[in-house]
């Protein structure tokens, strides 16, 4: 990336077959604050942690990237807010050139390939996030959900969780997702996986959530949070 | 804004030392750090907001440039060519449409909106003795305000500060412009302080 001294990657094999940079990054997104994702029969839930003290402005943590797609992420924040830049550039490209809003996996699978081209490039590091993409495309009219890795690979998920606690809130969400849930319960269900990870109590100043149906994607108020925590 | 200097030398022209520097003529900013990194950071900044307003023919907003820095800084961490930078920003402006603002931009790439923050050595101790007055009360006037600050200050660093010790900076709603208090106005905010208690 760019005219460096730095033609060289910087993520290289180790004897074993493994690229330890991308493990490393992994781990980096092991260690993040726990979010969640769920796919709803009528759309897609996001929901994360997002701690701050008295002293800090509110700053969101899930993003929308064009009128039907939005994100979450667990990691370092520094790292996502380049990618989300990067994410809506894509977007906004795409529909410049075809005059259409990007299908989903046409923008999982580019900005996967970014994620990627940091592993390879020289004198680069690779992104310290994981990203959980949902989606709404209106052709089939059907929910989607995805998510990115350090490596540049994607999965399409029913449901899943990134972060602390990852292992446990999978098992958990496992056990309570089925094919019939709507968007109220994918919220109810994402809420209570959440609060597994969670060693707080959970309120509406201290979790996220964003939903994306036929209608678009949306971040919650903490009103709605509330009422909805309220219904736990 | 209140920073606190430190002079080692008796030789040194006291006044061309300092932290507090004129981003734009309305958003301000306190470097914490290494003095030559803090340097870099401060004149990358002045270009930044001067291009942004050369091509875009309207003034850079404090959350814009402070976005931009942080972006900046995480190029740093990300890229091989360049290290990071040994140095913190604190960025002050006040907007006219969401009103007072707080960026603290680290090396990180990390940026945040604060409505109270300290920085530096002893900052664990300025953050606690922020955040205990935050939660009783955080609508504050001009003179409690400025008198917060060097409480926070004094009560971190454990000393009674003289005017000639610290630099306040401010910007407020009747006066957007980014200036620094004279010795007098902080003498006066200092006293206020000592008779209260």
């Amino acid at each position: 990336m760019g005219d460096s001294h730095y033609g060289f990657s910087l993520t290289t094999f180790s004897p074993s077959g493994k690229l330890m940079q991308i493990e490393y990054a992994l781990n980096a997104v092991k260690n993040g604050q726990p979010s969640v994702g769920l796919r709803a029969k009528d759309g897609v839930v996001l929901a994360t942690e997002n701690k701050s003290s008295a002293l800090h402005e509110d700053q969101p943590k899930v993003e929308k990237i064009s009128k039907h797609i939005g994100c979450v992420y667990s990691g370092m924040g520094p790292d996502y807010r380049i990618l989300v830049k990067r994410a809506r550039k894509i977007a906004a490209e795409y529909e410049l050139m075809y005059g259409e809003e990007i299908p989903t996996t046409q923008l999982v699978t580019k900005l996967a390939a970014v994620m990627q081209e940091y592993t390879q490039s020289g004198g680069v590091r690779p992104f310290g996030v994981s990203l959980l993409i949902a989606g709404w495309d209106d052709e089939p009219g059907r929910p989607l959900l995805f998510q990115c890795d350090p490596s540049g690979a994607y999965f399409a998920w029913k449901a899943t969780a990134l972060g602390k606690n990852d292992v446990n809130a999978k098992t958990f969400l496992e056990k309570r997702f089925s094919e019939n849930l709507e968007l109220d319960d994918g919220i109810h269900t994402a809420l209570l996986t959440l609060r597994e990870s969670f060693d707080v109590g959970m309120t509406e100043d201290n979790v996220e959530i964003g939903i994306c149906n036929k209608n678009g994607f949306q971040r919650l108020t903490k009103q709605q949070i509330k009422d909805h925590l309220g219904a736990l | 804004m209140i920073l606190n200097v430190c002079l080692q030398d008796k030789l040194v022209v006291a006044n061309s030392v300092t932290s507090v520097h004129t981003l734009t003529p309305n958003i301000g900013a306190v470097m914490v750090g290494m003095i030559p990194d803090s340097k870099f950071q401060v004149k990358r900044a002045q270009l930044e907001a001067a291009k942004w307003k050369y091509q875009n023919g309207c003034d850079m907003t404090a959350d814009q440039l402070a976005r931009r820095m942080a972006d900046i800084n995480q190029f740093y961490t990300q890229n091989a060519e360049m290290r990071s930078l040994g140095c913190a920003m604190l960025m002050i402006a006040y907007d006219e449409e969401t009103g007072p603002q707080i960026y603290r931009i680290d090396p990180a790439g990390y940026f945040r909106g604060m409505r109270a923050v300290g920085l530096g050595v002893k900052q664990q101790a300025a953050n606690s003795f922020l955040e205990k007055k935050f939660k009783k009360k955080s609508d504050f006037t001009y003179d409690e305000t400025v008198q917060l600050a060097l409480e926070c200050l004094q009560s971190a660093l454990g000393v009674d500060l003289k005017s000639g010790e610290v630099e306040v900076a401010v910007v407020t709603k009747s006066d957007t412009s980014f200036r620094k208090l004279a010795d007098e106005a902080v003498d006066f905010h200092l006293n206020a302080i000592a008779e209260r208690d």
